[in-house]
């Protein structure tokens, strides 16, 4: 397990202060957060029900939409502040992001949706081939199926690309949302497993998102979406 | 890699991942942009071809009448002549300077349909069509006496003659002409190459038969004179007298010639010269074509009668004109016909965007801009317009040489496989751009998607 170590000099990976997030037409805000952090290299079990705005909360996190009101710095930058073009770039380059399912490219094969990723990241496309390649193999996927369209992987294999294809740019962030949702109870748990084991050699923090409060147990850090949100839920 | 490598890279699995749907846009694609372009180079084919009709001929004249009727006459050989030309007037004609040599034309008689002209030798060696080619016999030779006749390719065909076959020609053009004329029938002496102009349709024989024809019955005169016709020593006659003329001409100014006039006359007793009273129209060589207006107004000035003198470049063209809206139609037609496949190829993209919605998603989630997912869409309906533009052309030039061993031989139509005219490059630029405006909407609602990715994953 990892020892969390809390440092002044590094920035936190996530630091959030008094950020709010209304969409756009709405009165009401759906996010209200007076403060939050996750330390470098923590791993966050975010646990809420549907509709709590945890989603909401982890496009936040990724850039993918900007807070209404309140400041949010990923890994010590203000991507709140910054352009869509700054932002996307962040995002290849320093996060790392898993969905609940379709993940994948669905044409391109799993090495090239890894590669793709490689791509708009930081990595270099040179030393990316040979990284991608061993990735996948620690996720268990047969160097026969590395080929083959992520349309005719299993979920499972699917998603297990997914983690591949969002630590090739060796982020310092990942972002997980109900990656094991699609999954049954066995494959559920050798996913946790296996996810915890690559990340176990990379400075890498994680916010992982699930409804299920079962999952919880192997995160440093567990925590309620309702007890950080104080917007008054709408639904 | 660069980035558009990888935007190629993408699209090009894109599409193949959707592949029968992309097939069948790409077939309809090709297939506007092959009736487009095919309309577009038969037009400009069958205008050249249009203009080609007639070559190495400066000037046609004719009783005064509309210039494109006395090309129609002349040359199409559609209509009837309202009025000719004296022989007089030809032979004036051809005393002018600057006229190095003139072929006379005489029509309206017609056998099975086809038209009779009436003609000298000098036609098959004078007469040139497209870039100045001569007209060539398939077999034989010109008529020589007045009972011979040379047939145009289709008409040999057509009604199945052979060399030294005897055919019968009638008054008119009705097939069922009652005028029939049975006492004069002609030896086909020799069948013409196809040309793919009016010759292929038409029977030429000498003048003087066309003068046998229409004074049938009048004589014995001349069914003597025919007679005498076939003699080789009369074709002696007929040279001659052409030759010593006109040198008796260009070098005595016209004067000393007439006694040559008087011996000539003498000599043929009234029976072939002239060979014809009247002519239809008349077909001018000069020496050069700097001369042809000052010829021209000579001709248009003309007091003994009234004649025209006609460009037949400038004719055709005018004709051209005529028949031009039609073309226009058809082009208009096939523009249609593109911009309803290219709408297709629209409505293909904008259905997927659906589907797609996710994958712009998780494009997004590993950074990539918007400009990486408009651009993908934008080079994914290039490239399958760009695939139908190169189906199109290979599959035009493949039907432009199925054509052509086709029709070269039945009607000596040649259409050049040079399809990348200036034009055609022209419209090809032109779907592109057409191509690239239609995308502008599908590729506008997938930056829209790319910017809502975050708002529209939260809001499930």
């Amino acid at each position: 397990m990892l020892i969390v170590t809390p440092s002044d000099s590094i920035a936190a990976a996530i630091s959030l202060d008094r950020l709010a997030f209304r969409y756009p037409g709405d009165q009401m805000p759906v996010l209200e957060i007076p403060a939050w952090r996750v330390e470098r290299n923590e791993h966050v079990f975010l646990q809420g029900a549907s509709g709590s705005g945890k989603s909401t909360l982890l496009s936040l996190l990724a850039g993918l939409s900007v807070p209404t009101a309140g400041g949010l710095q990923i890994l010590g930058d203000d991507i709140a502040n910054m352009s869509t073009r700054q932002r996307d770039r962040f995002r290849g380059a320093n996060l790392g992001v898993v969905f609940q399912q379709f993940n994948l490219i669905p044409y391109l094969s799993a090495l090239d949706n890894v590669l793709l990723a490689a791509r708009f990241g930081s990595a270099g496309m040179s030393g990316s081939r040979q990284r991608a390649a061993t990735l996948l193999e620690r996720v268990n996927l047969p160097l026969a199926l590395h080929q083959r369209a992520a349309s005719a992987l299993s979920i499972g294999q699917q998603q297990r690309v997914a983690i591949v294809r969002a630590l090739i740019n060796t982020p310092s962030l990942l972002l997980v949302d109900e990656p094991t949702s699609a999954l049954d109870h066995a494959n559920r748990d050798a996913f946790l497993a296996l996810l915890f084991e690559v990340l176990a050699d990379q400075n890498c923090a994680m916010v992982f998102v699930s409804h299920d409060p079962g999952l919880g147990a192997s995160f440093d850090t567990q925590v309620k979406i309702d007890e950080l949100n104080h917007a008054v839920a709408v639904n | 890699m660069g980035s558009f490598g990888t935007v190629l890279l993408v699209a090009s699995r894109s599409l193949r991942y959707r592949l029968s749907g992309v097939l069948l846009t790409i077939a309809s694609v090709a297939l506007s942009v092959f009736v487009l372009l095919g309309v577009e180079h038969v037009r400009q084919e069958a205008r050249t071809g249009f203009a080609s009709t007639v070559s190495g001929v400066d000037l046609i004249v004719g009783a005064r009448t509309g210039e494109i009727n006395l090309l129609l006459l002349s040359i199409f050989r559609i209509g009837t002549a309202t009025a000719n030309v004296s022989w007089e007037s030809v032979e004036q004609l051809e005393q002018q300077k600057n006229v190095v040599w003139t072929v006379p034309i005489s029509l309206g008689d017609s056998h099975r349909s086809f038209r009779v002209i009436g003609t000298t030798e000098a036609f098959f060696t004078r007469y040139k069509y497209g870039a100045k080619q001569s007209i060539t016999f398939q077999q034989g030779q010109s008529f020589e006496a007045v009972a011979e006749v040379v047939l145009g390719a289709r008409v040999a065909t057509e009604l199945g003659y052979q060399l030294g076959d005897s055919l019968v020609l009638s008054h008119g053009m009705a097939d069922t002409s009652f005028s029939h004329h049975d006492q004069l029938p002609f030896s086909v002496s020799g069948i013409l190459a196809a040309t793919g102009t009016p010759i292929d349709n038409a029977l030429f024989v000498g003048l003087e038969a066309i003068e046998a024809m229409h004074s049938d019955g009048e004589s014995e005169d001349h069914r003597g004179h025919n007679d005498h016709d076939e003699h080789d020593e009369h074709d002696g006659h007929d040279e001659h007298e052409e030759h010593e003329d006109h040198d008796a001409h260009e070098d005595h100014d016209g004067h000393e010639d007439h006694d040559a006039h008087e011996v000539h006359d003498e000599h043929h007793a009234g029976h072939d010269h002239p060979p014809i009273g009247t002519v239809t129209a008349v077909l001018v060589g000069l020496n050069s074509p700097i001369t042809t207006l000052q010829v021209k107004r000579w001709v248009d000035e003309f007091a003994d009668e009234a004649l025209l003198a006609i460009l037949p470049g400038v004719a055709l063209t005018q004709l051209w004109e005529l028949v031009g809206n039609v073309e226009a139609i058809l082009l208009g037609i096939s523009i249609l016909i593109l911009v309803s496949s290219l709408l297709g190829l629209n409505a293909m993209l904008l259905a997927s965007m659906r589907e797609r919605r996710r994958e712009i998603e998780v494009l997004r989630s590993i950074g990539a801009p918007s400009s990486f997912i408009v651009s993908l869409l934008m080079i994914e309906s290039l490239l399958i317009v760009s695939v139908g533009v190169v189906l199109a052309v290979l599959s035009l030039l493949a039907s432009i040489t199925a054509a052509n061993t086709l029709f070269a031989e039945t009607f000596g139509l040649m259409i050049s496989s040079q399809i990348l005219s200036p034009s055609n490059i022209t419209a090809l630029g032109l779907i592109y751009l057409t191509a690239i405006l239609v995308t502008l909407l599908p590729a506008l609602q997938a930056y829209r998607v790319s910017r809502a990715v975050g708002t529209a994953a939260a809001a499930d």
